[in-house]
């Protein structure tokens, strides 16, 4: 093997390709950034987060899952189209739980529209 | 997914850290976590490509214009040989190679090095203290003469008191970015303006690099990155220094690509480090520890950055060497160093005002010494270092 310039330049080529694989392929499990609840706000419409809390109420409407989530003196709306069951289990009144989504506005309020949903202890 | 966008921002934005020179990752750091909110791992890749990227692109102006950084003074020397010879361009190129093999190296070991780090956290805490006392040791003996040990002396004791009294009482804002400007950039930059030299035509040529000293260069790389990532306020000019004292001479080349080897594979260490003990050893591993709390899917996302910057660094250096050698060389030497000095002063001022001034022009006083009494110019470290002792052994 000879050290010259073409090696440095093949060798940092495979790197670049080979990392920015790497980011793309990991970046699809990563989760977002985590808001308390009170820092969901208009100005973060459209971003998506990771944020906690204890469901208040929970409610189906025509195959929407639609519930309250409360925490540290501030309240979000929550939806979940087309629940699976577990989802249904798990997201029920007095429940603590984490959810990931996007934050939207719908008819003039602030809601989290929830990709995913789990349980916390 | 906005990842790949954060990613490739940070080493963009690696790339003008690198070549300005005084503006540092630390200041960008700095500035990322005052006009943003906790939290966002997006400006954690930022900092990481950021701060890998930086770690190659700093030896072009510390090579082709004398003006280095905290992390690559040493290579003023050897670069400025290589320079003089019209080959500069290859002395970056080699720093490349060390950067870029011993990035891969780094990375190719992680698991082992979390492991032995995890393990022996204690035992590493409690050694601190002793190894740099002995690096302080070790800096004075090594140096030639009776008169220049006394001179070394000296030299470390006014960078100690310079270092605790403006480390220790919250004196500036930020206070390593003046100390570093005062002890490194302004002594050789004032020395350069003596010089009447005007650099010769650089040669832009397909190199060959002799395979011992790229492999071998890498290869001590590591361990001095390692050596760099676990004891704190040891730098990698400390590292090369360490290493060159327990091997025989280490030619010029060789020692080049040992530097560029260090620099990169004690940043990527240091985000290991930080994970593992939650210890900071660099400006961009502290910059992240204020943001958030790592998790080990965030983790192998940085190691894919790095990955990624490794080859990006390398690129992006290699490139940016062959088109200002001869710019810089067309320019008058003597103003473009006059231009750089001011631009530094002026960044001081806008940082830390007059006593950011007061605090580089004093280090820059006692980095002139030690070029004029031509004592090793490591001994200066001894305000970082001198520090951290008094930390570990009495707490304060």
């Amino acid at each position: 093997m000879q050290f010259n310039d073409t090696l440095l330049v093949r060798v940092s080529f495979a790197l670049c390709v080979a990392g920015l694989f790497s980011i793309l392929v990991l970046s699809l499990f990563s989760e977002p950034k985590e808001l308390d609840l009170s820092e969901v706000r208009g100005e973060r419409i459209g971003e998506k987060i990771l944020t906690k809390g204890f469901i208040k109420s929970s409610f189906l409407v025509k195959g929407v899952l639609v519930f309250q989530l409360e925490g540290n003196e501030s309240k979000i709306k929550a939806v979940i189209f087309s629940p699976t069951q577990k989802e249904l289990d798990l997201l029920k009144k007095g429940a603590l739980v984490e959810v990931i989504g996007t934050i939207k506005k719908y008819r003039g309020e602030l809601e989290i529209e929830v990709e995913k949903a789990r349980g916390l202890k | 997914m906005n990842e790949p966008f954060f990613v490739l921002a940070g080493a963009v934005i690696g790339i003008f850290t690198g070549l300005v020179p005084g503006i540092h990752v630390n200041t960008i750091s700095l500035l990322v976590l005052a006009f943003t909110d906790s939290g966002d791992f997006n400006l954690v890749l930022l900092i990481v490509s950021m701060s890998i990227v930086h770690t190659f692109v700093d030896f072009v102006p510390s090579v082709l214009l004398g003006a280095p950084d905290s992390d690559s003074f040493l290579s003023i020397l050897p670069g400025h040989r290589y320079l003089m010879k019209g080959v500069g361009v290859k002395a970056v190129k080699l720093t490349v190679f060390g950067g870029l093999l011993g990035g891969m190296v780094s990375v190719g070991f992680i698991p082992l090095y979390f492991l032995f780090i995890s393990r022996n956290a204690k035992a590493i805490t409690f050694v601190i203290p002793f190894v740099l006392v002995s690096v302080l040791g070790l800096m004075v003996l090594k140096e030639e003469t009776k008169k220049k040990k006394i001179r070394a002396v000296t030299v470390i004791f006014f960078s100690s008191v310079l270092g605790l009294l403006v480390l220790k009482n919250n004196f500036v804002q930020v206070p390593v970015f003046f100390l570093v400007i005062g002890f490194f950039a302004i002594p050789t930059l004032l020395f350069s303006l003596k010089s009447s030299k005007t650099i010769p035509k650089q040669k832009i040529a397909r190199n060959q690099y002799g395979k011992g000293t790229v492999l071998h260069g890498s290869l001590l790389s590591f361990f001095g990155g390692a050596i760099v990532s676990v004891f704190p306020s040891i730098g990698p000019n400390q590292a090369a220094f360490i290493i060159s004292n327990f091997l025989e001479r280490i030619k010029t080349g060789k020692y080049l690509v040992l530097l560029g080897g260090i620099n990169t594979t004690n940043m990527v260490f240091s985000f290991i480090v930080l994970y593992a003990l939650g210890k900071t050893r660099t400006g961009s591993a502290a910059a992240i520890k204020e943001l958030m709390q790592l998790n080990s899917l965030q983790m192998l996302l940085i190691i894919a950055t790095v990955v990624f910057c490794l080859g990006f660094g390398a690129i992006a250096t290699k490139l940016i060497a062959e088109k200002l050698a001869n710019a810089f060389s067309l320019m008058n030497y003597r103003k473009m160093n006059l231009s750089v000095l001011f631009f530094l002063l002026l960044l001081v001022f806008f940082f830390g005002g007059f006593k950011g001034i007061l605090v580089s022009l004093t280090a820059s006083s006692i980095g002139l010494l030690s070029i004029l009494w031509g004592t090793k110019r490591t001994n200066s470290m001894a305000f970082l270092m001198v520090p951290t002792i008094v930390y570990y052994f009495w707490g304060v």
